[in-house]
């Protein structure tokens, strides 16, 4: 059985109807499975549940609802499964698993037990750590383009990747910013402008269009 | 069946052909070789909201592997109009190693009018020379004058927006009042303006009804209402397509026939008469064969699918494909080269924003090679961009998390003002496509097979794209300024594909004639993109609709002659 019949009797279990030409969009099944059975479609139900408090760490609830209102965890669960390959796959949940890890070094608890303030400690880490892989890829870069190798460094860090707090908060981002809650609370969205005025004054407190 | 005419293909230049075919009273049938799409009910993601999207406008993994060509435009495989491109799996075709071609197609009923940039300009007289001057290619068999009433004619039916600014490098025309430029934007336009004498910001024209006039209400054709959602289909037919403009009009005479699912896989010939008799259809779905008939032929299906149909259209009379005495069919593959220019940050004007989503931008016209001013190579280019702020996602380029990271990404970001080039890419019958000997299609046609690649003149061109560019922004008082010259892409990402049948005053060298009918057969006539001579710098449907209302009107009067 290959993807895509994997994917067309994923869509027929749920009930949806797969019509041509656009046999690539029977992957709406991930959303459709996710909203049917209420259950994550690539996460365990414990990554489920730290991508959400990550989430809602990123982007909080302030004046208006942060990433868990939105769900943004669901949108990361399908991202992860229907558009990244496999090496950022494996990548994403070693961030998860890492992120675990420092929180039980540091508080003896899961990220999902810790208080806000001990989660946005953990998050400054990641930060760091994600700043500190890019700067030694970039650093590995530009050794290979003057012929310079450092033995000090592992072959692992050598290769070009996405460090997982970037991921992780490119995903946060799209998935808040493209909810609901995120273009018509967070941000202004009109569906129909109807004009175009090329110059218009910045009121107090304007929100930016959210598209 | 048999008809007064067939035309193959639904997109712009099809569109055209049976709208004035049927409006001169012709019995029309038009084919088209991919599925229905109905205006408006037809546009499944036209209003849907960001979040309606299962993964949010994202390219799935899957969905990256099937529209493996799209993938290399960077955004036709987006969730929200992938349904209008096609999938290049299961519509392969093949590249020499080193000499690839990006070819982006869209086979349904209006073909790419349903996603076409819009982008509306008028080549200029010395476009129609240039050949000739600087011994490239073959001469332009018409010149500026021929074509600019039929400019003055297609752009009042399709409206198009834009300002009468008085260049004779960008000849003005028959405009719907313009869009407007942003704060920055104007003050951009101003400081090159002064810094660079014979350098223009302009307006883009680009074919939206910014005011419609009556004849566009009867056809359900209402002003554009900004969504900038343009390519998933407007369901106020505010942009020229086929279902908005071309088709309703030409199903109002009641003379046309439109079959779609039709792939047309050669054009018949008879020996005796010398002409052509109708089409070979494959029925996309069921593969059944039909042959219609008809006395002219119009072969619109875009310029390589239209030629790909001439060379499998073999006969004693033409063994290398109609028309080909000259074995200039395939060859001379041009397109606008892109993907140069710069992008900088504006400071000032922090209190100004905009309302609502321009689905345009400024154009600056070409100024390179143009009157007193030389290069090291030949032609030019034009720069499309525009200015805006920056949006939530300027968040993922900063570090940041948190309660006053999230308030901060609500609030408008710092304007950042954007250009890049189109530069015309110059006939080289080096630069061809060919039919695979061997691999074919499920349908049994045989793969086309490019081998193109850009040329010295482009490659030298580029540098002054991006260098102007960014001397431009720098003098405009932008900051950050990063100028950028991708050359990873290939012929084609223009989705501008031109050249392939072109037009010629001789049959020795070109395929078609003055009035886009082939050389040696009278009653098939090409206007795509296929027919052009040379490329210009500027975005080019414009021109083949302007072609193919003089070509029909000549057909018709050919025919009512009895010499076709």
């Amino acid at each position: 059985m290959n993807r895509r019949d994997a994917l067309m009797r994923v869509a027929a279990l749920v009930g949806t109807t797969v019509s041509l030409p656009a046999l690539a969009d029977t992957l709406e099944a991930s959303a459709i499975r996710r909203a049917t059975t209420g259950k994550p479609v690539f996460f365990t139900a414990d990554q489920d549940a730290t991508v959400a408090e990550l989430a809602e760490t990123i982007i909080p609830t302030t004046k208006t609802p942060g990433a868990k209102a939105a769900k943004v965890n669901e949108i990361i669960d399908i991202l992860v499964k229907d558009c990244y390959k496999e090496a950022d796959q494996k990548q994403f949940l070693e961030g998860l698993a890492q992120t675990n890890k420092l929180s039980q070094d540091a508080y003896g608890k899961a990220f999902v037990q810790l208080d806000p303030a001990q989660r946005i400690e953990i998050v400054k880490k990641l930060e760091a750590d994600a700043k500190q892989q890019r700067a030694d890829m970039a650093k590995a870069r530009a050794q290979n383009a003057s012929g310079q190798q450092d033995v000090q460094m592992p072959n692992e860090k050598r290769k070009s990747a996405t460090p997982f707090f970037t991921m992780m908060k490119d995903l946060t981002l799209t998935g808040y910013f493209t909810s609901e809650i995120g273009c018509t609370q967070a941000l202004e969205y009109v569906a129909v402008p109807g004009r175009y005025e090329g110059c218009v004054p910045l009121k107090p407190g304007q929100k930016a269009w959210a598209i | 069946m048999t008809y007064d005419a067939i035309v193959v293909g639904s997109g712009i230049s099809g569109g055209w052909a049976a709208k004035e075919l049927t409006q001169k009273g012709l019995k029309v049938l038009m084919l088209e070789r991919g599925r229905d799409i109905k205006h408006i009910e037809g546009y499944e993601t036209a209003t849907k909201n960001p979040w309606d999207f299962p993964h949010r406008g994202r390219v799935t993994t899957l969905a990256a592997e099937e529209y493996w060509a799209n993938m290399r435009t960077g955004y036709t495989a987006n969730e929200e109009w992938r349904h209008h491109f096609e999938n290049d799996k299961e519509n392969p075709y093949l590249e020499k190693p080193g000499r690839q071609v990006d070819w982006i197609r869209g086979y349904h009923v209006g073909g790419r009018s349903l996603m076409w940039g819009r982008q509306s300009y008028r080549l200029n007289k010395e476009d129609f020379l240039a050949n000739a001057k600087e011994g490239i290619g073959v001469d332009w068999p018409i010149r500026y004058e021929d074509l600019a009433p039929w400019y003055t004619y297609v752009e009042g039916f399709a409206g198009i927006s834009g300002a009468k600014d008085g260049l004779d490098v960008l000849p003005d025309g028959n405009f719907l009042p313009p869009m407007q430029m942003n704060c920055v934007e104007k003050e951009v336009k101003k400081r090159v303006e002064k810094a660079f004498a014979g350098r223009h910001i302009i307006m883009g024209r680009t074919a939206h009804l910014t005011e419609p006039k009556q004849f566009h209400y009867e056809l359900g054709r209402a002003a554009c209402q900004f969504r900038n959602q343009c390519m998933r289909g407007c369901p106020y037919g505010a942009y020229f397509s086929t279902q908005a403009a071309t088709l309703p009009a030409a199903m109002k005479t009641g003379k046309l026939t439109l079959r779609p699912d039709s792939i047309v896989s050669e054009i018949l010939y008879d020996e005796q008469k010398g002409k052509a008799t109708g089409v070979r259809v494959i029925d996309q779905n069921t593969k059944q064969v039909r042959e219609y008939y008809a006395r002219i032929i119009f072969l619109n299906a875009s310029a390589f699918a239209s030629t790909a149909i001439l060379m499998n259209s073999k006969s004693k009379r033409f063994p290398n494909g109609m028309g080909n005495d000259s074995d200039q069919l395939g060859r001379n593959i041009m397109d606008h080269h892109l993907a140069v220019g710069a992008s900088g940050t504006y400071e000032g004007l922090e209190d100004q924003y905009y309302y609502g989503r321009r689905a345009n931008g400024i154009y600056i016209p070409r100024y390179r090679n143009w009157g007193n001013d030389k290069r090291d190579y030949v032609r030019g280019f034009g720069y499309q961009g525009g200015a805006g702020r920056a949006g939530w996602n300027r968040g993922n380029g900063v570090e940041g998390f948190g309660a006053d990271f999230k308030e901060s990404l609500t609030t408008p970001g710092q304007w950042t003002m954007s250009i890049g080039g189109f530069g015309e890419m110059i006939a080289d019958p080096n630069n061809r496509m060919t039919l695979s000997p061997d691999q074919k299609d499920k349908w049994g046609l045989p793969l086309i097979v490019f081998d193109a690649a850009y040329g010295e003149n482009e490659k030298k061109m580029r540098k002054d794209m991006m260098n102007d560019a960014a001397e431009m922004l720098e003098a405009a008082g932008c900051k950050n300024v990063t100028p950028y010259n991708d050359e990873s892409k290939h012929p084609g990402i223009g989705i501008h594909e031109m050249g392939t049948a072109r037009m010629g005053r001789d049959p020795k060298t070109s395929i078609l004639n003055a009035h886009n009918q082939i050389h040696t057969v009278k009653n098939v006539f090409n206007t795509d993109g296929a027919c052009m001579t040379s490329a210009s710098c500027v975005n080019p449907s414009l021109t083949y609709m302007a072609l193919t209302a003089r070509a029909a009107d000549f057909a018709v009067k050919e025919m009512k002659k009895g010499n076709l």
